[in-house]
């Protein structure tokens, strides 16, 4: 048995080496046009075999699933953040896969880099039965590669859309024979294997039932041991039993990480050593970013990023958790960025804003921001990431406040693959005559008294901010100014003294100067001290307040597409109804059915909108609170440290007149 | 350069003095020379010989007289009397006294040309009557006196005339009292002045009806315009008065400077004005962001910041009305000084045009005494010009000396003046700042309590200096470093009595704090103050302005 598969295994991948993009789009373009049709067609012919299929993997991939739980548990932390992902964000499987697999599993590394894919393509044909790890290694190299030549999609999409509909199989599993096998009729070649693989179910019979009952008792020395010799039928009879605890299973790993989540796992971020790199037109300041903590590989990592990689973490952070506010980076200046003070100035906030990163358990851990962290070639994970993600993170615009809702986050890999064929989902229903759209698109009302009352004090906030800040930078530099003109004034002075026209005027004049010259020096720290505090707190302030208008905008764009894509789903409906009327006598026809198809979908579409516009909205209540106490805090904190300095400085001023008084007057 | 190889300080004097049969008599003679050129007329011809060494007996004189003053005490004050007979010790004396000030008319002229009221007391012969009251006088008539002494009395150095405004303000009570004790202070130095005092023009100014004055006489300056002009860029000529040789260049440097200092000074007043500004408009940021909550934080810090960047702007005021004008009046003053010494020059130059002149005539002379048939048409003639020549050259001669004996002792007096003014003026400076850089601090101090206690955990605790405010009690008053007792930062004693801490405790901007704080929550702040009632609030009010009895109340020797 074990030869057989070792043997096949490499047949396999090169059949696959071949095969594969070709069946990938043409899996696409199936399942698009024609999926219902096939749907009947594979009804007829395997019945049974996909029944089996479909169940044993199922079992397998909640065996592959608890493998990592279990890796969890054993405190491996990565993985538990992952897990947490899963649990809040299913759509973004494919971006732990990738996580998962550069993090290289010590014990069993064939299993590690194939065990998360599987998990999440459980459902798909293509890379079920023995020949799953080295599919699944191939899958990820083209999705690897596709995600860095970006035209092509389909493979990512195969491999994501499956990992939508785990979640929905767990529940019920009526969906999900339907939609494995729509999958399966595109992939020939799954066909085939699954074939294969029937066959060879007989021979390993009772060993596999032996190995059953170790899985149970131990989860990880299976995961240890080679997950993909498991014959699916051993599994049949305790299926369901298996599923049942595995969903119970995950809800206290849910709980546990959540506990875990609250914790914060302790940070030394150190962003220095500015360099200029690149020629003329690509100069840019890269900084050295040196971290320790338990959370990365070695407890340390260091390199170098620039401030575009900065923004890029912003937007990917902002992308993967809706309604959280991020910590945000410095504005963009294009004037004089190469300025010491500049550079020095936007370090500092840089570091800031990873320390206020690290500080959230929430954002902590996330997988993108440790890549961040640690990623040795940081530009192609980057793209990677920002791909399967969908986030257009480093398509960035200026505001920090403006936002991009990703499709793939939003709707899963397939739905938003449909969506962005047809240009996006605010264009979507505007297209269907002549791509021209005659009527505007249905406008998006907030209804909720909290997010329009939130909004606008943000809006009005933000202003005075805007305008406290710029009369402090017209303060601080009108400051300077007058401590140059004063250093003039105390230089001239010290000329007049130079006549010694006589030895006590000289002797006052000079003390003069030598005052104003101190003053002068009084002066230029006292604006320092005032910058480094107020300053750069209503600086933050006025960032971390763009941050938080994003999550409302974010809100503000999902709904949005919730009312346009309810608005497709009334047409779609009434549109049915119709089509039902008219073809009352055959209810199957092709046109009712296509319609049923699309309805479905928009359905399917319009619940996950709404699903992620109340969760959004949810988390925008819980944030708003926090961000208002701890601004509020940091605010008038910084209001006393700038009080304090001036009294001082103040007293400072006094004591120097006094003291020139006392002596020379 | 002929001139120059006669005065050469090198050539030997004694054996001149030993040569020349008249070198003594001159010098016994001398006395008489200053008050009585016309005996010189009456001279033989073959005195006229020598009257080139005669000449130059003179200069050396005089050289000797000014170079070791102490050789002979007794003698050179009569030299010093024979040649300024105004400076010896008189009867006479002027005094004047200002009692007002009045501006009326459009504003340009309420500026420019206030009236000043005066009364007048003198013995001076010139004067008809002994006593003037309510004598009116405008600033143009000053300037015009001005100008006529400059030109006549040539061996002064006559005090310019001050400004008719400060930049107190014209409509504030400083700027009536500075105005006044300005016009007072160049009364002052008129009379002490022998050579003004006894001019006539001084009576006649003083004795002209309001706004009627210019001058009966006309008085000339050695040379205007364009010739002064061409003559100035000439090397100046030799002098041998080393203190006046110097004098000049010190203070065409002092006269620069100061300029350059009163243009920075008006820069730093002006950049601390803007400053002010954006001060205000950072304290109505946060005003405007009032949190609405109970403690009105952000409204009340808001005023405060706007009552400082006020107190800025008082005191970019007060720099340019204590240093700047000060400043200004030094620079006027050092310019008159230095065209004195300048024509002090023209006048050396004229001297030694004469000399060259009354050198060829007595070369004519010699010329022909040695022909054999002399033309007595001729002879005439140049006996006539050698005898104007001589008399101009002596007159000259006489004018120097006086000049430079005048203006070593103007000299002196000129830079005590100098250097009281400059003390004076940075000492007004001082104590101006110090008065409100307190005032901020009170400000500052008095928002305190309120930051503290917006956030117990916040600001000074994250700095690890909680220890400063210690627990809850401090929070409910202010902290103030400024006490009766002195400053809490500093070991030295400075004690003040109460109403000096009353005027430090309370600024101009009170009321508008109080009025607009809100008067509920702005009492708790007011009472925490130890001297506060609205009585003294406006007290302080009503005089802090005042200059002078800011000076004297902050200058007791408390400091």
């Amino acid at each position: 048995m074990d030869y057989d598969e070792d043997l096949s295994a490499p047949v396999w991948d090169e059949l696959n080496d071949h095969t594969s993009s070709p069946a990938n789009e043409v899996n696409s373009d199936i399942s698009k046009i024609a999926a219902s049709e096939l749907e009947t067609v594979t009804d007829d012919d395997e019945n049974t075999s996909t029944n089996f299929t479909g169940r044993h993997e199922t079992s397998e991939y909640q065996l592959g699933q608890t493998s990592p739980e279990e890796e969890a548990k054993n405190n491996y932390g990565v993985q538990s953040s992952s897990n947490l992902l899963e649990e809040l964000a299913p759509e973004r499987e494919a971006f732990s896969d990738l996580n998962l697999g550069t993090n290289s599993n010590p014990v069993s590394p064939i299993k590690k880099s194939g065990d998360p894919l599987f998990s999440g393509s459980t459902y798909l044909p293509l890379v079920s039965g023995n020949a799953e790890p080295t599919v699944e290694e191939e899958a990820d190299y083209t999705s690897g590669t596709s995600g860095q030549s970006s035209s092509k999609r389909k493979p990512q999409r195969l491999f994501n859309s499956a990992r939508v509909r785990r979640r929905p199989l767990l529940d019920s599993t009526k969906s999900v024979g339907k939609s494995s096998e729509e999958d399966k009729i595109s992939d020939p070649l799954g066909e085939f294997k699954k074939e294969n693989e029937f066959q060879d179910e007989p021979l390993d019979d009772t060993s596999s039932n032996a190995n059953n009952k170790s899985l149970k008792g131990d989860v990880v020395d299976l995961a240890d041991g080679e997950l993909f010799k498991l014959s699916p039928k051993k599994h049949l009879p305790s299926n369901t039993e298996q599923s049942s605890a595995n969903t119970q299973r995950k809800t206290t790993n849910e709980q546990a990480t959540t506990t875990q989540d609250k914790l914060v796992v302790e940070f030394e971020i150190e962003v220095k050593d500015p360099v200029k790199v690149g020629e003329l037109t690509s100069m840019h300041v890269e900084y050295s970013v040196a971290t320790k903590s338990k959370l990365l590989e070695n407890n340390f990592a260091q390199v170098n990023r620039r401030y575009t990689d900065f923004r890029w973490l912003y937007r990917q952070l902002q992308s993967n958790h809706w309604g959280t506010i991020i910590p945000s980076p410095p504005e963009k200046q294009s004037v004089g960025r190469f300025k010491q003070d500049f550079i020095e100035n936007r370090r500092f906030q840089m570091e800031r804003m990873l320390h206020k990163i690290t500080e959230s358990p929430l954002l902590q851990k996330d997988p993108d921001f440790l890549m961040f962290l640690s990623s040795p070639d940081f530009s192609i994970d980057s793209k990677n990431r920002e791909h399967i993600s969908g986030s257009g993170a480093s398509s960035d615009s200026n505001d920090l406040s403006e936002i991009h809702i990703s499709d793939i986050q939003l709707l899963g890999p397939e739905d938003a693959a449909l969506i962005l064929k047809s240009g996006g989902i605010d264009t979507e229903s505007q297209k269907r005559f002549m791509n021209i759209s005659f009527s505007s698109p249905p406008k998006y009302i907030e209804t909720d008294d909290y997010f329009r009352e939130h909004w606008q004090n943000a809006q009005v906030l933000e202003e005075q901010l805007r305008q406290l800040d710029k009369s402090l930078e017209m303060v601080d530099s009108e400051r300077n100014e007058l401590a140059s003109v004063t250093e003039e004034f105390s230089k001239t002075m010290e000329s007049l003294a130079d006549l010694e026209v006589t030895k006590k005027n000289a002797n006052l004049l000079s003390n003069f100067a030598d005052t104003q010259r101190r003053i002068k020096e009084s002066l230029e720290r006292s604006s320092l001290q005032e910058s480094l505090t107020l300053g750069v707190t209503l600086d933050e302030y006025i960032r971390s307040l763009a941050s938080f208008k994003a999550i409302f905008n974010q809100r503000a764009r999902l709904g949005q597409y919730l009312v346009i894509v309810e608005a497709d789903l009334m047409k779609k409906e009434s549109q049915l109804e119709k089509l039902h009327n008219i073809f009352k006598t055959k209810p199957n026809s092709e046109k009712v059915q296509t319609a049923k198809k699309e309805y479905q979908i928009l359905k399917t579409r319009f619940n996950n909108i709404k699903k992620s516009w109340q969760t959004v909205g949810d988390r925008i209540k819980n944030e708003v609170e926090n961000y208002q106490l701890e601004k509020v805090h940091d605010f008038r904190n910084s209001i006393e440290i700038f009080l304090e300095s001036a009294i001082e400085s103040q007293k400072e001023n006094i004591e120097l007149w006094e003291t020139f008084y006392q002596n020379y007057l | 350069m002929t001139s120059v190889v006669a005065y050469d300080p090198n050539e030997d004097d004694d054996d001149m003095i030993d040569n020349n049969p008249f070198a003594r008599s001159i010098l016994e003679n001398q006395p008489s020379i200053g008050e009585t050129p016309p005996q010189e007329e009456n001279e033989s011809e073959e005195r006229r010989e020598n009257s080139h060494n005669e000449a130059e007996q003179e200069q050396q004189v005089l050289r000797d007289a000014s170079l070791d003053p102490n050789d002979d005490n007794q003698q050179e004050e009569e030299e010093s009397f024979r040649i300024l007979p105004e400076r010896r010790p008189s009867k006479y004396t002027l005094l004047v006294k200002i009692k007002g000030m009045e501006r009326i008319g459009s504003t340009s002229n309420k500026k420019e040309n206030p009236t000043l009221i005066m009364d007048v007391q003198t013995n001076l012969p010139t004067f008809r009557k002994q006593n003037h009251k309510n004598i009116r006088k405008t600033p143009d008539e000053f300037q015009q006196l001005f100008k006529y002494l400059n030109g006549a009395i040539q061996e002064s150095f006559i005090p310019s005339v001050p400004r008719s405004f400060t930049n107190y303000g014209i409509n504030s009570n400083e700027d009536y009292e500075k105005t006044i004790k300005n016009f007072q202070e160049w009364f002052n130095r008129i009379c002490e002045d022998p050579l003004i005092l006894r001019n006539e023009e001084v009576a006649f100014f003083i004795e002209s009806d309001f706004n009627t004055y210019s001058p009966i006489n006309k008085s000339k300056l050695p040379a205007t315009g364009l010739k002064r002009k061409t003559l100035k860029q000439l090397a100046p000529p030799y002098d041998e008065t080393v203190e006046l040789a110097e004098f000049r260049p010190l203070v065409k440097s002092i006269y620069w400077r100061c300029q350059d200092i009163d243009s920075k000074l008006s820069k730093v007043s002006r950049s601390k004005k803007i400053l002010s500004q954006e001060e205000n408009s950072f304290g109505q940021g946060f005003v405007n962001m009032d949190d609405q909550g109970q403690s009105h934080l952000y409204k009340k810090f808001g005023k405060i910041l706007i009552a400082v960047g006020d107190i800025d702007s008082v005191i970019a005021t007060l720099d340019i009305a204590t240093l700047h004008d000060a400043l200004e009046w030094i620079v006027k003053d050092s310019y008159v000084v230095k065209e004195a010494l300048t024509n002090r020059h023209l006048i050396m130059r004229e001297l030694m045009q004469a000399q060259q002149i009354l050198r060829t005539r007595q070369d004519q002379a010699r010329k022909l005494r040695a022909k054999r048939d002399i033309n007595p048409l001729k002879v005439d003639e140049a006996l006539r010009h050698l005898k104007t020549s001589t008399m101009d050259e002596q007159l000259l001669t006489n004018k120097l000396k006086r000049v430079t004996m005048n203006m070593l002792i103007e000299r002196q007096t000129w830079l005590e003046w100098y250097e009281n003014k400059m003390s004076n003026s940075i000492k007004e400076y001082a104590l101006r700042k110090i008065e409100y850089e307190r005032k901020k601090l009170t400000l500052l101090e008095r928002i305190r309590s309120d930051v503290r206690r917006a956030d117990t955990n916040g600001g000074l605790s994250r700095l690890g200096r909680e220890g400063r405010v210690s627990g809850n009690d401090a929070m409910t008053t202010d902290i103030i470093s400024q006490s009766v007792d002195g400053d809490d930062w500093t070991g030295e004693a400075r004690r003040r009595s109460t109403s000096q801490m009353d005027k430090l405790a309370h600024t101009e901007f009170d009321k508008a704090l109080t009025i607009e704080a809100g008067a509920a929550t702005f009492s708790e702040t007011q009472s925490s103050s130890p001297f506060d009632t609205n009585e003294t609030a406006r007290a302080s009010e009503s005089t802090s302005l005042d200059a002078r009895s800011a000076a004297t109340m902050l200058g007791l020797p408390t400091f």
